[in-house]
């Protein structure tokens, strides 16, 4: 029994501070995933609003088998894909706050994110998922719906496009 | 260089207290469109039931029932409903406790009904079941032996209804070993009943009103115990929540 079971079944028993809980909890990683597929700070706060609102809707016939964050995952894959199709620049403002002698990290995350943007979404899904979410590769096949070799093939063809886009040598 | 790079994207306190807002309206929103019906509550609650009590009770009536139908003697089927009276009640018991032997408390507590709702839902369950299979081993019974209803009523629903009151009484008791408790009870009631008519004397000196009075005495006690310990339910098989 994890921690999750419990903190669900107490939402699903109408505890106001356990659904502050669970939205505190998963609210941070929801956002970075919706950052990287948005690209808007405000539109990725909305997304993950969303998120939490489409599963609260239905948290009394969700039935908790595997881990809850894939579940979310799942909600906010479909959302982003359905309700934000149109990929946008990131505009340098939007990027997180850093001390100056950062500013080398900071160009490189603007680099990544403009490759990112150029990779073709089915690729950049999976590569947000494994790289800036550090989901595992079986898991990221659940989430999407998709075969494991195929999300292995797709790891494998966005390391060769963001190395290329990033000119950099083949990536490990 | 590190491929994967940590990238942290801070979180306003503003758009947290939006989203835990709307989640609560959405959770709140989402139950009142998910809400079920009474009749749906009892079918789902039936499903987790354990249906071969029913049978065996079912077959135990049956079984009394053929033996009347054998016997002759008057002595034979008091003894015989005095038994089997005490025997038909309490062969729910492990349905009824079957909550508290799993520690299922834990969970019942923390899903959408109460513990209240699960066990009313559940005796009215076994209420009907039993009143079902008692009409007609009544009915059975007026049938095959010259048993008259009253003598049903008084030989087997009389003890049959001390018996739901022990058994209530233990079970709404808080106690660990209330099963254990209730079999013991039940078995010294059933022998004071079978002493009780089996003895001729005591057996005849109580008169049809008597007997009438004695039988709305235990069903209005029956009914006192259930609503009461439905209304205390929750301070004694609530068990510790393991998250505080």
């Amino acid at each position: 029994m994890d921690s999750d079971f419990l903190l669900i079944c107490r939402m699903k028993n109408g505890d106001d501070a356990a659904i502050e809980a669970f939205v505190r909890k998963y609210y941070p990683v929801l956002l970075r995933y919706c950052h990287f597929r948005i690209k808007n700070q405000a539109d990725a706060e909305d997304a993950v609003q969303e998120v939490f609102v489409r599963f609260f809707s239905t948290l009394s016939v969700y039935q908790h088998y595997g881990k809850v964050q894939n579940y979310l995952y799942v909600i906010a894959a479909n959302l982003c894909r359905d309700s934000y199709r149109k990929p946008g620049e990131l505009p340098e403002e939007e990027l997180p706050e850093s001390p100056v002698e950062e500013m080398e990290p900071v160009n490189l995350r603007l680099d990544v994110r403009e490759a990112l943007a150029k990779l073709p979404p089915e690729l950049r899904e999976v590569t947000i998922l494994f790289f800036f979410q550090e989901v595992k590769q079986k898991e990221i096949a659940k989430i999407l719906g998709i075969g494991l070799p195929l999300v292995k093939y797709r790891i494998k063809r966005a390391k060769e496009l963001l190395a290329v886009y990033l000119g950099m040598e083949e990536m490990p | 260089m590190k491929y994967r790079i940590p990238v942290e994207i801070s979180a306003g306190e503003d758009a947290i207290q939006k989203t835990i807002a709307a989640s609560k309206a959405a959770f709140v929103a989402g139950e009142a469109v998910q809400s079920i019906s009474s009749a749906e509550f009892l079918y789902q609650q039936s499903r987790y039931i354990r249906k071969c009590w029913w049978m065996v009770q079912a077959l135990l009536l049956l079984g009394v029932c053929l033996m009347l139908h054998a016997l002759e003697s008057d002595y034979l089927v008091r003894r015989t409903l005095g038994i089997a009276a005490p025997l038909f009640a309490t062969l729910i018991l492990p349905e009824f406790w079957k909550n508290r032997n799993c520690d299922a408390m834990e969970v019942e507590k923390t899903t959408l009904f109460s513990i209240r709702q699960i066990y009313a839902a559940r005796l009215t369950l076994f209420a009907g079941m039993d009143l079902l299979l008692l009409t007609a081993f009544f009915l059975g019974a007026s049938l095959l032996t010259q048993i008259t209803v009253f003598e049903l009523m008084t030989q087997f629903l009389l003890p049959f209804n001390v018996t739901c009151c022990i058994c209530f009484r233990c079970l709404y008791g808080g106690r660990n070993s209330s099963e254990a408790l209730s079999i013991l009870l039940c078995a010294i009631w059933t022998g004071l009943w079978v002493l009780v008519v089996l003895h001729e004397t005591i057996y005849d000196a109580i008169s049809v009103p008597m007997w009438m009075a004695f039988l709305a005495t235990s069903a209005a006690y029956l009914g006192y115990t259930v609503r009461r310990g439905q209304q205390n339910i929750i301070t004694f098989l609530e068990a510790k929540p393991s998250w505080n």
